[in-house]
């Protein structure tokens, strides 16, 4: 008899009549309303808050906090139901407000008593979080884009000036990450759910992955260029890593575990390790190869938003929202020092490949230098006035680049740590790499662009924008400042030039400006010459 | 802690569950109000007329109705409401209008069988205007409690995400929101996938819990703004300047409610409906209580205000819930404007004031609160006699007259200017002290007062006001001391952030302070061996920057147009604080000489007006104030006015008509007071006969002549002496400690002075007295009244059975001088 009684229990945790309540289905919603702000695994630390006791997971109510708070089929005898109902107003549940409505209780007795059963978790689609429809028509925005070339009077109805071109698909998301592909053929650009990839050479998008969930924060290309990580995911639900084939651009994995976006990765040198800093607090160490989680360093308390490899990949520092910067033995997952010189979040940390310096930066805008060896300060570069974003450091070290939201990257010696030159981006700049023969710089800014510079001149190359477009072809136009346009044909169909402010309507200037060839020369870092309009005839 | 404490806290902890628990039984019971059932007289909707402005303007209506009977009662929510034409301007079933296209419509509203129409003009609705992130993103935000201190207001903010304390700093918002963290909170390409629209609709975990409902008004102004790009703010936005409510105040019945509208005007002009977005708090939850949406459900007896703040302006609604239903207001001879007004506030609350206090009361009270010194019986005996009708005005002419007034008055205005050698050196300290005293003694306006103080320069030791700029030391300091002290505004908080419940902003906090910017104090050698004389001196240049926005702030005072002065700033915000149109500066100083004679400010605390802390009576103050004024701000006209009504000289009984009131909010009767602690000491000395010598000043000095706090005393310093540390009334305390009881019940401090050998009753033994004189003379220096005659048969009584007369004597002093009648000032 008891046999049977516990077969039958058994066979209740995984088959439960159609109808019955479940965890997920029908109690996680209550649960979320009224418990988990305080009764969550984040929460589970701070005794006073949680009582050692998270809701939300079905695992998590199950194993109860000290004492368990849940017996199948007995709500009477279940804590969790009992602190509902207790007319003790000190023990009621929740603490020190209303009790939850009736038809709540009830559920959650009628769930418990027909065996608390678990349901469906939600899955990736569904934590994946549309609301409903998208909601009428989308007002879309121009985007303004400057250049240099002005149209010789009379082409034009107007009198001459810079044209602009206006592009109306806004608002677009800002493109936070940007990375090189290690032979600087590629460039790889990431904003929410997309990720744009670049021929360089061609001067043209190869493609735009849209099989990212949510943020994408940061990308990577591994030493050997076979492989792009992808990091980013759901803020506050989910963090998200992903492999790519560098190729075919085929799904290599995800590397699940993080509960919130990843916000910062890097590759070992030799490939075989991968890193990622998560707002869940955490950083995991990860094979790639194998695709699975090796250990979880989970010293900060705070957003982690930067992480870095030391050369030889036996150390690792990242910086956090909690404004410290630790190194880290790789194997051992022991914190070696805490670098700590600053009152706000650091935001950015990058090894020197010599691996006798690391530099940090952040809310901050100092740029901290570190001795890794010793864990002092070395010196202070003065950074930007304003939070820097990013640093990263040149493939030979002589370089150091920051991005910041004073609209600017700067240069620097990347052993003296002195200022070489500013590049006056022009919005906020989230992601910024340097080509690993230090001729180029990339930049992604918060209105959404991706712009390509000249490191040794300081010079603007061209701006590139991607989206996702018909049939897998990228919806895609790139302008050198001189006003050299390129693009997809329906991108182009919206663009419009525009002469301070006024439409210019005249065939002439987009004859005199479309040219993708002298386009891929502007990415290539090629010198290309000022744009030949047809001489009025008047 | 030992076990029967513990227990006994337990106790006490049950005990306050058994009084909330039952707080709450009270509360599920509300009484539900009555209608009136008098005929209806008329039907009031609010506004007249509207016109609806761009695609997303509201506008709510109010509906009330007047009775007969004089009773009003909200109507809008039996009301109903029909548009003549829907598809110009809806009107849905709370009665709030929004624009569907450009045109006119008539809303009629029907109520209690009566209607009204009201027009409608609608125009812009076409115009793609983007959500303004100031206008209407941001108000959302206050009102959903996002950025208060408990949460992303919080100084590290709340889960990684920090918002401007209550929403003060539009530009740093918008960059947590949009920027912040790669701009993880927001998805302007997908607006609904942004955390920033599903974490406060809970349709993600949200550590605030939820804020509003997907879907909700809310929802899809902070989604329509994300669709529009997330515009930041612009510095073109024109803020809020003004905050009306309708209707301003309503007298209700228990039960009863009362939706109240909000009308913001802007900078530019145009106003608006911003009744969605206002923050309703009310002053007293025991008198009425507001929900968030405005609605106001009126609880017990008594007066309150409900606070009304939208965007940094702040404004109030009074309601008052009459204490009883007077037939009629008993007679009353009004002495004058004080009394008439008083009357007035009487009669709304149902309330009827005690009758007149007796002549001995009188007399010892007008004595504390001018002089604060004691009358002599031979002072209370001709007082008696004298049987003049206009006995008690002369009286109060003559103790205005007294040099005590010179002591008294310059004690209460070293405290508030915080005279003290901490801050200003032995010599500056006298020097400011002195300049005090022949100030008063030389009956100097007050407003001539304070323009010498702000204006003073020079040597600390022979400038005596210079010393004002000794107490603070910088400009920020300095503007927020004169703040308080001169207006009773408190701008502390506007330092760091707008005021959480004012509209004083960083801009007015730094205006104020750009007065003080080019003032400096330096060593001086001049007095050489005496030494370190400070000099207080005005340098050429400085200006004030702003802290948070960088920039230069101009000179301006709080609500005043920017002013300066080539060669000193500060004589321009002299002249307007002291200005006779300066709406904060007379009524400052009336209230704080209010309530230094009637134990409580018409405004309470004395020191901090504002716009949320309404007057008791605001027509007494306003009238109190333009007196002032008119009077050319003279202290002893205003002191004369206020002991001349018969306000002041109620006395201090409870009765049936009063004693619903029953903080005494409303002056039916006098308010009693301990004796300040310079009054006690002094009443100590003079009623035993004796001098406390104060360390450091010659013999005969009394406690209201000590020039600061600095002079030891345990009797001052454990009944409240305040130490002239910080700029506020509260520094001074009248609250009871062990300490006093013990100092004086069991102290020998008393028992030597009673039995001083040159005392009070060795002289009156000395000089051969008959008892019943003795007994007399005992009552008459302790509670400045003969004794009564059971009184004096029971001192007798004590006196005889005593080992001897003296030791009954003593005994009997000893009683009186712990007696209430002694220590309280009635």
């Amino acid at each position: 008899m008891i046999r049977l009684s516990i077969a039958a229990i058994l066979v209740c945790w995984t088959v439960y009549p159609a109808h019955a309540q479940t965890y997920w289905q029908d109690i996680r919603p209550i649960f979320r309303k009224h418990c988990t702000v305080c009764h969550s695994a984040k929460n589970l630390k701070e005794a006073d808050v949680s009582g050692g006791l998270a809701l939300d997971t079905f695992g998590a109510a199950k194993k109860g906090s000290a004492k368990a708070v849940l017996v199948s089929g007995q709500s009477g005898a279940s804590l969790l139901y009992q602190l509902l109902v207790t007319t003790d107003i000190k023990k009621r549940m929740p603490l020190d407000a209303k009790p939850l409505p009736q038809e709540s209780i009830e559920l959650i007795k009628k769930w418990i008593d027909a065996g608390a059963h678990e349901g469906t978790p939600e899955n990736d689609a569904k934590l994946d979080p549309v609301i409903a429809k998208k909601s009428g028509v989308m007002r879309k925005f121009d985007v303004l884009l400057p250049t240099t070339a002005i149209p010789p009077a009379g082409l034009v109805k107007a009198n001459p000036a810079k044209l602009d071109l206006a592009l109306k698909i806004g608002p677009l998301a800002p493109v936070a990450a940007v990375a090189l592909s290690p032979d600087n053929k590629l460039l790889a650009a990431g904003r929410y759910g997309q990720v744009a990839i670049w021929d360089l050479d061609a001067g043209k998008p190869l493609k735009v992955l849209t099989n990212v969930l949510g943020a994408v924060n940061d990308l990577e290309f591994s030493r050997d260029g076979k492989v792009l990580a992808v990091a980013g995911g759901q803020p506050s639900a989910k963090g998200d890593l992903r492999l790519y084939q560098v190729g075919d651009w085929k799904l290599l994995g995800v590397l699940r575990g993080h509960d919130d976006v990843v916000f910062s990765i890097a590759f070992s040198r030799d490939g075989k390790r991968l890193l990622s800093a998560s707002f869940d607090h955490t950083v995991r160490l990860w094979d790639p190869q194998a695709q699975t989680s090796l250990s979880t360093f989970s010293g900060h308390s705070d957003f982690v938003t930067s992480v870095a490899f030391s050369p030889d990949g036996t150390q690792f520092i990242s910086g956090s929202k909690d404004r410290s910067v630790r190194l880290v033995d790789t194997a051992t997952g022991k914190s070696l020092f805490t670098m700590s010189d600053r009152d706000e979040d650091v935001l950015a940390v990058a090894f020197h490949p010599d691996g006798k310096q690391l530099v940090a930066s952040g809310y901050e805008p100092r740029i901290s230098w570190w001795n890794p060896k010793t864990g002092e300060k070395n010196r202070n570069s003065p950074g930007h006035g304003v939070a820097v974003h990013e640093l990263a450091f040149s493939k030979d070290g002589k370089r150091l680049v920051s991005a910041a939201a004073d609209r600017t990257v700067r240069v620097w010696d990347g052993v003296s740590g002195n200022l070489l030159k500013t590049l006056a981006v022009g919005s906020i700049v989230y992601a910024a790499a340097i080509s690993s023969d230090n001729r180029r710089i990339a930049t992604g800014t918060f209105d959404g662009l991706t712009k390509f510079w000249d490191e040794a001149s300081g010079r603007h190359l061209a701006i590139l924008l991607a989206l996702p477009g018909d049939a897998d072809q990228p919806d895609w136009l790139a302008l050198t400042p001189e006003g050299y346009v390129a693009g997809s044909d329906k991108m182009l169909a919206l663009a419009k030039w525009r002469m301070s402010g006024q439409e210019v309507a005249a065939t002439a200037v987009w004859t005199a400006l479309r040219q993708p060839e002298r386009v891929a020369q502007a990415i290539r870092g090629e010198a290309v010459p000022a744009p030949k309009f047809p001489v009025d005839k008047k | 802690m030992s076990a029967r404490r513990a227990s006994c806290w337990a106790a006490v902890v049950a005990i306050l569950f058994a009084y909330v628990n039952c707080a709450r039984a009270q509360e599920k019971q509300a009484p539900v109000a009555e209608a009136p059932t008098a005929a209806l007289k008329e039907l009031r909707v609010y506004p007249v007329a509207v016109t609806l402005d761009g695609p997303r303007d509201e506008q709510r209506l109010g509906v009330i109705g007047d009775y007969a009977d004089g009773r009003s009662w909200d109507l809008a929510r039996s009301a109903k409401f029909t548009s003549s034409n829907a598809t110009v301007a809806a009107v849905d079933a709370q009665g709030v209008l929004r624009p569907r296209k450009d045109g006119q419509a008539q809303i009629t509203v029907a109520a209690a069988g009566r209607s009204k129409t009201i027009a409608v003009s609608v125009r812009n609705t076409s115009l793609d205007i983007p959500v303004s992130f100031t206008r209407e993103v941001q108000p959302i935000l206050t009102k959903a409690g996002c950025n208060q201190g408990a949460c992303h207001g919080a100084q590290h903010g709340r889960g990684g995400f920090k918002l401007s304390l209550l929403g003060f700093d539009a530009a740093f918002d918008h960059a947590q929101i949009v920027q912040s963290a790669e701009g993880r909170r927001v998805v302007v390409s997908d607006a609904e996938r942004s955390i920033f629209l599903q974490k406060p609709a809970l349709l993600m975990e949200h550590g605030g819990g939820e804020r509003f409902k997907a879907g909700s008004r809310e929802w899809n102004h902070f989604k329509r703004w994300l669709e529009d790009g997330a515009p930041e703010p612009s510095p073109k936005d024109p803020e809020a300047v003004r905050l009306e409510v309708w209707p301003t105040q309503r007298i209700m019945v228990p039960g009863e409610q009362q939706q109240i509208l909000v009308k913001a005007t802007r900078k530019d002009g145009r106003s608006e409906d911003v009744t969605a977005t206002a923050l309703f708090d009310t002053v007293n939850d025991g008198v009425a209580a507001v929900a968030p949406s405005g609605l106001i459900t009126a609880k017990d007896r008594g007066e309150t205000h409900i606070m009304v703040r939208y965007c940094g302006q702040a404004t109030v609604f009074q309601v008052t819930l009459p204490y009883a239903r007077l037939e009629s207001m008993p007679a009353f001879a009004a002495n004058n404007f004080i009394d008439e007004r008083m009357v007035a506030k009487w009669k709304d609350l149902g309330l009827t004031p005690a009758a007149l206090c007796d002549d001995d009361d009188f007399l010892r009270r007008i004595y504390l609160d001018t002089i604060g010194t004691l009358p002599t019986p031979d002072e209370v005996r001709a007082f008696l006699k004298d049987t003049a009708p206009d006995k008690r005005a002369v009286w109060i002419d003559k103790v205005l007259d007294r040099p005590e007034f010179v002591d008294f008055w310059a004690l209460k205005w070293g405290d508030l200017l915080r005279i003290n050698r901490d801050f200003m050196q032995d010599r500056g300290m006298w020097s400011f002290h002195n300049w005090v005293r022949a100030s008063l003694r030389d009956k100097k306006p007050v407003d001539e007062m304070v323009r010498d103080i702000i204006t003073a320069e020079g040597s600390t030791f022979t400038e005596g006001p210079a010393n004002y700029f000794m107490a603070a030391r910088t400009p920020g300091d300095w503007a927020e001391t004169t703040s308080q002290l001169f207006l009773g505004i408190r701008i502390g908080c506007a330092k760091c952030h707008h005021h959480p419940f004012e509209k004083w902003s960083q801009d007015d906090y730094y205006g104020m302070a750009a007065f003080f910017v080019r003032l400096g104090t330096k060593n001086s050698q001049e007095f050489g061996l005496f030494g370190r004389e400070q000099v207080v001196y005005l340098k050429n240049a400085g200006e004030q920057n702003h802290p948070r926005k960088g920039g230069v702030v101009k000179p301006h005072p709080l609500d005043g147009a920017v002013m300066d002065d080539p060669l000193d700033r500060r004589v321009k915000l002299a002249e307007w604080l002291t200005a006779a149109q300066n709406p904060y500066f007379a009524r400052n100083m009336v209230n704080r000489f209010w309530g230094y004679y009637m134990g409580r400010g018409l405004v309470e605390p004395l020191d901090d007006m504002r716009a949320t802390n309404p007057a008791s009576n605001p027509a007494l103050l306003d009238a109190l104030s333009e007196d002032f004024i008119a009077h050319k701000f003279d202290l002893r006209h205003l002191l004369k006015t206020i002991m001349n009504s018969r306000t002041y000289q109620l006395n201090s009984q409870s009765t049936p008509g009063n004693k619903a009131d029953a903080d005494n909010v409303h002056y039916t009767r006098f308010r009693v007071r301990r004796m300040t602690a310079e009054q006690l000491a002094d009443a100590i000395d003079f009623a035993t006969g004796t001098r406390e010598k104060y360390p450091g000043l010659p013999l005969g000095t009394r406690a209201i002549q000590l020039p600061d706090s600095d002079v030891k005393s345990f009797l001052l310093d454990i009944f409240g002496r305040p130490p002239r540390q910080i700029t506020c009334e509260c520094e001074r305390t009248v609250h009871p400690n062990i300490a006093q009881a013990m100092h004086l019940l069991n102290g020998d401090f008393l028992n030597k002075k009673i039995a001083n050998p040159t005392g009070r009753i060795e002289t009156l033994f000395k000089a051969k007295k008959e008892l019943p004189a003795i007994v007399e003379e005992l009552y008459l220096v302790t509670l400045s009244r003969p004794p009564r005659p059971e009184e004096t048969q029971r001192a007798m009584g004590w006196l005889q059975r005593a080992p001897t007369p003296k030791d009954g004597a003593q005994d009997l002093l000893w009683a009186l001088l712990n007696s209430r009648e002694f220590l309280f000032n009635h």
